[in-house]
């Protein structure tokens, strides 16, 4: 499953979300990234990896996004296991994507 | 409330929890962002060296970088209390901008004068843009200051302004050496008639006091066809090194006699031994010249002359503003007065032959257009500076050739007109020359035949070339010049005397080396050219002496 927009690119495959680019698009233009993670929620994967360690940049609408259409769906499906694989290079990622972890418990961070 | 109920009211508190915790973490990033952003702007205005200013619709200010502080030259807290139509020249441009960006969403290249703090303008481009800035639709407005960019605009047009003046002035030095050499023949008849009629008539005759005159007034036409040939550089100069300090001393001490008692002078020399190549009379009539116009603008009034005479000298890597003038050690003649200045009309004109602002009969207009004819023609350049009510300073530039401790001064040669009784060919293709050239000659006792050109001369010669003692020649005549007949009679009778007679400039061509002995420019006297005859025998004289 593949998404690609004005300089970006999302992938999923074997329960790996790729995104690769920056993003920031209107809040109203993220419907269709909704619905991509929409459908990635919908076969209820047991374990759920966002590598965003080549995503230069997401802007507020994304992150809501993100923690909105990914994270708190995948929170409502029992015993899934969530990683986020990211980079030490991009600073709004390390100030950022540490708060994730409020959102679900047992939620994996990596940073390299 | 059964199970499933509870199980979905758990559901929605913790998706409610949730999005509490997506809230405070999107405020979060949002407001990092933000203070980044504005530190981001806040170091691209306040780093960029060109002005910024970001106003309301209504044209208020609400943000000024510190270049448009400095530029305007106002604090950041007054510029801002500053009423935005109090910082155009025209405050009706305030209103013009506006609209303008109303109208067209953006302006780029708005020509304006903008005014700074202490009441001084300054040109200024404005582009500008909408912004969102503070929550507030804005302007945000770049100002380019055109102020360096005029001056050397400025610049630019006054270099091409002399540039062109130097063009038009060369094109009429060479419309002037024409008519000139055209002139000395009509001249030369002139003299030679007038002069072959005196000596017709007795001591007693009515007619000779009106030949007198004649023979003064056709004086006075030479005198101008020499200005107009020293303006478009084609007389013949004396090109020998002199120090240009003695000269300008003995053209001051003449000044300063010539004076009216109103006028104070006054001479600085600071450049006593500087050698300079040229015609040290040439240089005189320069300083006669510029020092006249002094004398004519100080009229009814006191004023000060000054010359002043110094080196100066431009580096290689210098930018010369003073057309014509190269890298080198120049002296700086510079003579000032405290007259009614020039205006920048004037000044345009100044150099322009016939060019007076005298009243008619009072000057020809020729002074400067000489002054800038020698000058130019010693391989320098005039400039001038001048403004109404402000003194007035003409600067020539001759460049110093070498420097030294003292100079001989030149001999004067004492000229004596012998007769005589020698065999002359003469050769011009004027036939009015020709004529009266061989009444003056015979007048002098010589036995004289003529030719009227090149081929026919040479031709005569070749039969006999014992015949003649002396050849004078035109220079410039159709079929075969004067200098190229010369040539081939040369090389028949090596010591045969050839005196070349021209209405214009003679070329730097090694004369002597081709066997010529001697050049007279029209219009000459009997005088001049029996001396002329008589210096050319007397060396042919020498040379058989030191043969024998």
């Amino acid at each position: 499953m593949n998404l690609e927009g004005d300089g970006y690119t999302i992938t999923y495959k074997d329960n790996i979300i790729t995104i690769f680019g920056k993003l920031s698009l209107m809040l109203e233009d993220y419907e269709e990234l909704e619905d991509f993670f929409e459908e990635v929620i919908r076969t209820e994967p047991s374990e759920i990896t966002l590598d965003i360690r080549n995503l230069e940049y997401l802007n507020s609408s994304g992150i809501k996004t993100i923690c909105v259409s990914l994270i708190l769906e995948a929170d409502d499906i029992e015993d899934i296991q969530m990683k986020i694989l990211c980079s030490n290079q991009y600073t709004w990622q390390k100030e950022t994507i540490p708060t994730f972890e409020d959102l679900m418990d047992d939620m994996e961070i990596v940073f390299e | 409330m059964d199970d499933k109920e509870k199980e979905i009211i758990n559901k929605l508190k913790r998706r409610i929890s949730g999005l509490e915790k997506t809230l405070q973490i999107v405020t979060g990033y949002s407001g990092r962002t933000e203070k980044n952003l504005r530190q981001l702007f806040e170091v691209i205005s306040g780093t960029m060296p060109v002005p910024m200013v970001i106003t309301s619709k209504t044209g208020g200010l609400i943000f000024s970088n510190e270049k448009a502080q400095e530029i305007f030259g106002f604090s950041e807290k007054n510029f801002h209390k500053t009423d935005p139509s109090d910082l155009y020249e025209d405050s009706r441009d305030c209103d013009r901008f506006l609209k303008m960006n109303e109208a067209q969403g953006e302006v780029k290249g708005f020509a304006v004068t903008l005014k700074k703090a202490d009441g001084s303008s300054f040109p200024a481009s404005l582009f500008s843009r909408h912004i969102l800035f503070e929550g507030q639709n804005c302007l945000l407005t770049v100002i380019y200051d055109l102020s360096e960019f005029r001056k050397e605009e400025e610049k630019r047009l006054a270099l091409e302004r002399q540039l062109r003046q130097t063009h038009k002035m060369e094109a009429l030095g060479t419309m002037a050496g024409g008519i000139a050499h055209d002139f000395n023949n009509v001249l030369t008849v002139i003299f030679g008639r007038l002069e072959l009629a005196m000596m017709m008539l007795s001591e007693e005759s009515k007619a000779k006091h009106h030949i007198n005159d004649a023979l003064t007034a056709a004086e006075r036409a030479r005198a101008m066809i020499m200005q107009i040939l020293a303006f478009c550089r084609k007389n013949e100069e004396e090109n020998s090194p002199f120090p240009i300090s003695t000269i300008i001393a003995e053209a001051a001490k003449m000044i300063r006699s010539l004076a009216p008692s109103n006028i104070e002078t006054s001479l600085r020399i600071n450049s006593k031994s500087s050698i300079v190549l040229g015609d040290p009379t040439q240089i005189h009539q320069v300083l006669m010249n510029l020092c006249s116009n002094s004398i004519y603008a100080l009229q009814n009034r006191e004023g000060l002359i000054e010359i002043i005479l110094e080196q100066v000298s431009f580096g290689p890597r210098e930018k010369i503003t003073i057309p014509g003038l190269s890298p080198g050690t120049y002296v700086r003649l510079t003579v000032s007065d405290n007259g009614p200045g020039m205006d920048k009309g004037i000044i345009e004109r100044a150099f322009d032959p016939f060019f007076t602002t005298k009243p008619a009969g009072e000057g020809t207009g020729m002074g400067l257009s000489v002054v800038h004819g020698i000058i130019q023609s010693h391989g320098g350049a005039v400039s001038v500076e001048s403004q109404p009510g402000k003194k007035t300073a003409f600067h020539c530039y001759i460049p110093v050739i070498a420097e030294t401790e003292g100079m001989t001064e030149p001999a004067i040669v004492q000229k004596t007109i012998q007769r005589g009784s020698e065999t002359i060919l003469f050769v011009d293709d004027e036939s009015d020359i020709v004529d009266i050239c061989s009444q003056m000659l015979e007048s002098l006792g010589y036995h004289v035949i003529t030719r009227n050109n090149g081929p026919d001369a040479l031709s005569l010669f070749k039969e006999n070339p014992n015949l003649f003692d002396l050849v004078i020649t035109d220079k410039s005549m159709p079929v075969m010049s004067g200098i190229t007949m010369a040539s081939e009679m040369l090389k028949i009778r090596l010591d045969i005397p050839v005196i070349l007679i021209t209405g214009d400039r003679m070329e730097d061509n090694p004369l002597s080396e081709i066997g010529i002995r001697d050049m007279l420019r029209k219009p000459f006297s009997r005088n001049d050219i029996g001396a002329a005859i008589q210096k050319a025998l007397h060396k042919k004289q020498e040379k058989e002496y030191d043969k024998s």
